[in-house]
């Protein structure tokens, strides 16, 4: 079952093979589990990317992004850690490994609680506390998340057709990716040693077990205490059902007194289910999923879901929206920066200044042209606006940036933000900045080239 | 005489908490998709921030 919703939630088959990411409109729904929306594959997004994200982005998206984790919370529980997340399966079958286990103890019980740590630092205080300053930080993303690196950054790595990120990786690549080699490795000794210690979004779901619709209940006037189902749990029980349970089930057999059952038993096929019915489900699980192979095959070509017309050239916007002004990169007849950035996107606000800078430093000799990914400009102005509303720079919005008539492609880009090129005055590219730029590097590049 | 204590029906109690999470989720998400809650998602999944997810 794992196996088949990991597959599921990654069907864009085509996204492996050009390396890059799915753009069609499912992405706007969020998985149960934790599923990297960076990785090319995925067709939907992560529940806690969006979380952290939307803390920033305002009152509707927080109520969405929460309504939706509240909904699957209460209607299963950790039973989506149990059956439907793809980097619990992930952790299982690096288990499988024929190497010496760890087993629970009261030690790895007290460490269990370290996820609601991670839960209210990484994805609730520190996420609030940026986006109180207009920075929108997902911190348990950028420091911590094993399924991000796995799924996202090394899966993006590994595609030829992204050489150009090579170019970004530093101290925090080599950070994220010894965190991610050792919790892997970790898991070979430990079950799942994320989903235990670490995940946020199980430490979520675990708050709901007891009251979620579906997962597994013990009838207590049938336990006799014997401990049978916690001494064979891998995960830190005290019983099944509590927040540590993952409702995998494996207890509802190994119950003496059959007293661990299913909530709402009639949902889950029995053991005796007739081979017709079996045969039904098969089918239509293989018919949904390459329904969605398919569907994402086909969608996912031009980008951008949401249709906003096409212009020739960028169109200018400042503090009070779009001006009717166009200008075109390549022809401004200096030497030009263009920097794709984005309100959503940190390390985009972060690098800001040093444009500003370089802006005001050369104003008769250097263009600087910001240009705001199509979607999610309408909160463009209102930045500009607050922070850079007698700027030097030139804010424009490149209208089908994922397309192939978009400047962003055009220019060399591929999905990564931020990404800065500096033209010529003829508009030949010579220098591109795929990731963070430090002001040093566009200063030195600035003034070699005046 | 003091009347006897009235005893909390914890099943009940926790019934009416789980119907109402689920009409609170199923509000807030009509609430928030209905407001245009769904664009941000929508703008964060189908680009990258590198250092988002680690690259720098």
């Amino acid at each position: 079952m794992q196996l088949y919703f990991g597959l599921l939630l990654n069907a864009n088959l085509k996204g492996f093979v050009s390396g890059s990411i799915y753009k069609g409109s499912s992405k706007l729904l969020c998985t149960p589990g934790l599923n990297c929306y960076s990785c090319p594959g995925a067709i939907s997004a992560c529940p806690l990317g969006a979380l952290q994200g939307a803390f920033s982005a305002g009152h509707s998206t927080l109520y969405y992004v929460g309504g939706i984790l509240l909904l699957y919370g209460i209607l299963f529980g950790r039973l989506i850690c149990g059956w439907l997340c793809p980097f619990g399966l992930i952790q299982e079958l690096l288990y499988k490994t024929r190497t010496p286990k760890v087993k629970k103890c009261p030690v790895t019980r007290v460490l269990s609680l370290c996820k609601y740590l991670f839960l209210v630092v990484f994805v609730v205080l520190i996420p609030v506390g940026y986006a109180l300053k207009d920075m929108p930080l997902p911190a348990f993303c950028k420091f911590i998340c094993p399924a991000g690196t796995l799924e996202g950054g090394l899966i993006l790595l590994s595609n030829a057709a992204n050489a150009s990120y090579l170019s970004m990786l530093g101290p925090l690549f080599n950070w994220k990716f010894l965190l991610t080699v050792s919790i892997l490795v970790g898991c070979m000794f430990i079950f799942r040693l994320f989903c235990r210690f670490i995940c946020p979004l199980g430490a979520f779901y675990g708050l709901f077990n007891r009251l979620s619709f579906f997962g597994i209940q013990v009838e207590t006037h049938k336990c006799t205490d014997c401990g049978l189902c916690t001494s064979r749990c891998l995960m830190d029980i005290k019983r099944p059902g509590d927040r540590e349970c993952i409702s995998c089930g494996d207890c509802v057999d190994t119950c003496p007194t059959k007293a661990i059952v299913w909530k709402r038993p009639g949902i889950f096929p029995k053991t005796k289910t007739s081979r017709i019915t079996k045969s039904i489900c098969a089918i239509l699980m293989v018919a949904i999923f390459i329904g969605a192979i398919g569907y994402t095959w086909v969608n996912s070509g031009t980008g951008n879901s949401i249709e906003m017309g096409f212009s020739a050239q960028l169109s200018v916007i400042d503090k009070t929206g779009l001006t009717g002004r166009t200008i075109d990169p390549t022809k401004t007849g200096m030497l030009t920066i263009v920097n794709f950035w984005g309100t959503w996107c940190a390390p985009c606000i972060e690098e800001l200044p040093y444009f500003d800078q370089i802006a005001s430093m050369y104003p008769d000799n250097v263009q600087v042209i910001a240009v705001h990914t199509d979607i999610g400009s309408d909160a463009a102005p209102e930045f500009i606006k607050k922070y850079y509303p007698n700027s030097n720079i030139i804010f424009a919005k490149d209208y089908k940036q994922n397309g192939a008539e978009g400047y962003y492609t055009a220019l060399g880009g591929r999905d990564a933000y931020p990404y800065t090129v500096v033209l010529d005055n003829t508009g030949i590219i010579f220098a591109k900045f795929v990731g963070s730029v430090s002001y040093q590097d566009l200063l030195k590049i600035v003034e070699e080239n005046l | 005489m003091t009347k006897p204590r009235k005893k909390l029906d914890l099943g009940k109690c926790s019934v009416l908490l789980r119907w109402g999470i689920l009409a609170a989720a199923l509000v807030l998400t009509a609430l928030g998709f209905l407001t245009g809650g769904t664009q941000d998602v929508m703008t964060k999944a189908i680009n990258i921030c590198s250092e988002c997810i680690g690259l720098g």
